[in-house]
């Protein structure tokens, strides 16, 4: 807790000591076929990847579950923390991919979920989906959507094709059964895909951070045209890389574009700005800190009601609440380190440190 | 070829108070600009040329005013004489920067004959035959798939008086910060001349996002932002305005509220770095003011006035900012409604000042006639 | 206000219309359907001479990606930024609801008249 505040971590990355540990979890042939790594292989940052700069221990940063409840329970205050793992990267291979996916579920509840290390109940998950097969995604997530720590599902902010195109119905409809919002985050690994800019390559990795989490805007803007909000009323999306720094000038400019063209989209049926509030969320990243004068919002009560804490834990700009609370008001707090979270995710009311406040 | 020829202005003139940074004028068929175009290219069959090709995203309505016909009927934007009734006097615009719009086609070197066609009709006419007013300037058009060739076009028009700036197009191979546009960013901070950029319809590859193909001109439109914040990117982090200390960047067409926050990550990623490789040599936001410009239209519209001018304030809009109308596209702004948006303190930079400066143009403009005339 | 005259009644049938250059901004005259609205000739979204636009119809969707092209001849594209009005509510089709200025119409012995505010500047040339 950070003063009376719940404070909720709504995206930390858990990951395998090893790379190859996940293949413990994996089933013939994929098993044993070759796949890239979990790490950020293209765009590694310069001072160090990780918290606390390169790590020179055997294990990845991030592989052990005590190592997160020094630094984020009992160092930064924070009381749950969503897991979310990442996968290898968007692969050719539509079965090879899920089948990683369906390993690292199964891992993350083995080894995180259900494990000793969970004994205090802090960590909750995301169940991994890979969008090259819708169906067997819709499945995966029935599998575990009745899993009580499973509080998401997560697709990667990379795609052939953004998300509100129809082709991708059968995943969002099998969350929506089961109400669990969508968290998007930038894969680790290796993918086949477009370049990370609209206009080619980068060469540098300041150059791609700076820019890759407001790719969420092309998804957004997909949501809106395809009617996909309008024929899922309760689909809830989380954009967990951030940008919500960008919402405010790309969505007046959504909303600008919307009249004019809505007689291609019948089926979209309200100015862009009015989904937000009821479809979209995301978590607030450490180099979108705004001072308070600076900030202009979508709406009156943007921050309050969209943003939500998350560490981006282990990465070398782990956010720490304390940091984040610095720049929000009194208003905002109590919502963004954990309100909006434990209200989003349908949080069990034995989150630690809830009850507290009752 | 028909010029359609204005009337003789007079000799007296006016102070100026608005600049019009992004006006576009069109042939009044594709005819009339192959008639430019050298060999092999001007014998290519007529299909090659069609208005009906890289039709993927386009608005629903149509792209142009449909106020703006000519007055005998020709297409928005080719008639001097509508031009000259709905901009220079109906819009009060005192100076137009004009911008040929050539279609990125797949082909670079098509594009690249095209663009020298486009140059040659320019020069020709809107800023001979139809500028006896002198009012319009023109954009070297050069195509960025062959810096080569671009740099050999900046060379041929940059002594010409008409031409006060170099435009090419913002689909790209690569973001314009890339080494392999230096020949573009050198012949043209040699010559004085800003490159600005601007959409111009392109097909297959161009068109991708980093999350695939959208489906509609909606999600392609309202996100050019994405696409020239990449640009701005790479054009800082890459280092172009280190090698070039002269080159200036015109975003047209783009918006510009989005500069804040990206400018407010460049920044503390700066910082995090400690000015260590590869951090840039300055501050990110310090290379704003002296090396980019942006473009009003279209002017954002929060619900709430106060916001976009509170990121005006906070971006010092009054020295990067130019009034754009767009004429005669559909989505143009009306100078008496959009320059509203802007703080008073500001109007008269982003009405004039910051383009005066930036292209070095008169202080003073030709009177039309006597009804033209303003104190 | 003034009252100017249009035009006979049969100079004006179903679906067609009329933008006279008079009042402020100029005036769209309509016949939609048997009904006869009268717009003033400005968008009020930024100022385009919205009578000039296109009258047609527009799409919905009853059912995912089914469309439907509906009340035909009702709809007013604003020329410029392409809005779309319901000529006979004079208002914007979609939320938040944006209206448009209207001004009377009479039809007497066979003749249309519309009252617009008197004035006495020269209309200003559309830009």
């Amino acid at each position: 807790m950070i003063g009376n505040a719940v404070v909720v971590d709504a995206a930390a990355h858990p990951t395998v000591h090893h790379s190859d540990e996940l293949r413990e979890f994996m089933r013939p042939p994929w098993q044993a076929l070759p796949f890239p790594g979990p790490e950020e292989y293209s765009y590694t940052w310069p001072g160090g990847e990780y918290l606390g700069g390169n790590t020179s221990g055997a294990d990845l940063p991030g592989s052990d579950p005590d190592a997160f409840l020094r630094d984020l329970v009992h160092e930064a205050g924070v009381d749950a923390i969503v897991l979310l793992p990442l996968t290898r990267g968007l692969l050719p291979d539509a079965d090879l991919d899920a089948e990683i996916c369906a390993a690292t579920n199964r891992w993350l509840v083995q080894r995180w979920l259900d494990g000793p290390a969970n004994a205090a109940g802090h960590f909750f998950g995301s169940i991994r989906v890979s969008l090259a097969d819708p169906m067997r995604a819709a499945r995966e997530i029935h599998e575990w959507a009745g899993h009580p720590r499973m509080v998401q599902v997560a697709v990667r902010l990379q795609a052939l094709a953004p998300y509100g195109q129809r082709q991708y119905l059968p995943v969002w409809q099998a969350a929506v059964d089961h109400d669990l919002p969508i968290a998007v985050h930038t894969d680790g690994g290796s993918s086949i895909g477009f370049a990370p800019t609209p206009v080619g390559q980068v060469t540098n990795a300041l150059q791609f951070w700076s820019l890759y989490p407001w790719n969420f805007a092309y998804h957004l803007a997909s949501f809106v045209a395809e009617g996909v909000f309008d024929r899922l009323p309760t689909l809830r999306v989380i954009f967990a890389d951030g940008g919500f720094d960008a919402l405010a000038p790309l969505v007046w400019r959504l909303d600008k574009d919307w009249r004019p063209n809505r007689v291609a989209m019948p089926w979209s049926k309200q100015l862009p700005s009015r989904y937000l509030r009821d479809h979209v969320r995301f978590c607030a990243h450490a180099q979108e800190l705004a001072a308070d004068a600076d900030r202009v919002e979508v709406h009156p009560g943007a921050t309050r009601d969209l943003l939500l804490y998350a560490s981006n834990y282990p990465k070398w700009d782990t956010l720490r609440p304390a940091d984040l609370a610095a720049g929000l008001t009194a208003d905002e707090v109590d919502w963004v380190l954990g309100g909006n979270a434990v209200s989003l995710l349908d949080l069990p009311t034995q989150v630690p440190g809830r009850e507290e406040t009752v | 070829m028909t010029a359609t020829q204005t009337l003789e202005p007079t000799s007296h003139t006016s102070p100026v108070r608005l600049v019009d940074a992004d006006v576009h004028p069109l042939p009044q068929a594709q005819q009339e600009m192959r008639e430019y175009l050298e060999e092999p290219w001007r014998s290519m069959p007529a299909q090659t040329f069609s208005d009906l090709a890289s039709v993927l995203y386009y608005p629903p309505g149509g792209g142009l005013r449909s106020d703006a016909v000519g007055t005998q009927g020709q297409r928005p934007g080719s008639d001097p004489r509508m031009t000259e009734q709905q901009l220079l006097r109906g819009a009060g615009v005192d100076y137009a920067i004009l911008i040929a719009q050539v279609r990125a086609y797949s082909n670079p070197d098509l594009e690249s004959a095209l663009c020298t066609a486009a140059n040659a009709w320019l020069a020709d006419t809107w800023l001979t035959a139809y500028n006896r007013h002198d009012r319009y300037r023109g954009s070297i058009c050069v195509c960025s798939g062959r810096p080569d060739l671009a740099a050999q076009e900046i060379e041929r028009w940059a002594g010409h008086p008409g031409f006060v700036q170099v435009r090419v197009n913002a689909y790209a191979a690569a973001p314009y910060g890339n080494v392999r546009y230096d020949p573009i960013h050198e012949a043209a901070s040699r010559h004085g001349l800003p490159v600005a950029m601007h959409f111009s319809k392109g097909d297959g590859l161009s068109l991708a996002t980093p999350v695939g193909f959208g489906t509609t001109f909606f999600e392609q439109h309202s996100l050019y932002a994405l696409t020239y914040a990449s640009h701005l990117v790479s054009l800082v982090l890459e280092g172009a305005f280190d090698r070039f200390p002269g080159l200036r960047f015109v975003f047209v067409e783009g918006g510009f509220s989005w500069l804040l926050p990206l400018l407010r990550r460049l920044d503390g990623q700066w910082e995090a770095l400690g000015g260590r490789p590869p951090a840039t040599p300055r501050r990110p936001s310090e290379y704003i003011r002296d090396h980019v410009r942006f473009t009003s239209q279209p002017i954002e519209e929060p619900d709430e006035r106060r916001d976009l001018m509170r990121v005006m304030e906070a971006v010092e809009a009054q020295h990067i900012l130019m009034f754009s109308s767009d004429y005669p596209h559909w989505d143009h702004d009306d100078p008496r409604v959009a320059l509203t948006r802007v703080p008073r303190t500001m109007r008269e930079a982003v009405s004039w000042q910051t383009a005066l400066d930036l292209y070095g143009l008169p202080a003073h403009r030709r009177d039309l006639d006597a009804s033209d005339h303003r104190d | 206000m003034t009252r100017v005259r249009v035009c006979p009644v049969a100079d004006l049938p179903v679906g067609s219309h009329v933008v006279m250059d008079v009042g402020p901004k100029g005036v769209g005259v309509f016949n939609v359907g048997g009904t006869l609205v009268a717009l003033r000739n400005q968008c009020p979204h930024a100022g385009a001479p919205l009578c000039k636009g296109d009258v047609t119809g527009t799409t919905e969707s009853s059912a995912p990606y089914a469309v439907e092209w509906v009340r035909d001849g009702e709809i007013l594209r604003c020329p410029w930024h392409r809005w779309e009005f319901d000529i006979l509510a004079a208002a914007t089709i979609t939320d938040p609801v944006v209206r448009v200025q209207r001004y009377d119409v009479a039809v007497e012995d066979g003749v249309i008249y519309v009252d617009v505010p008197s004035s006495s500047r020269a209309r200003e040339d559309a830009t």
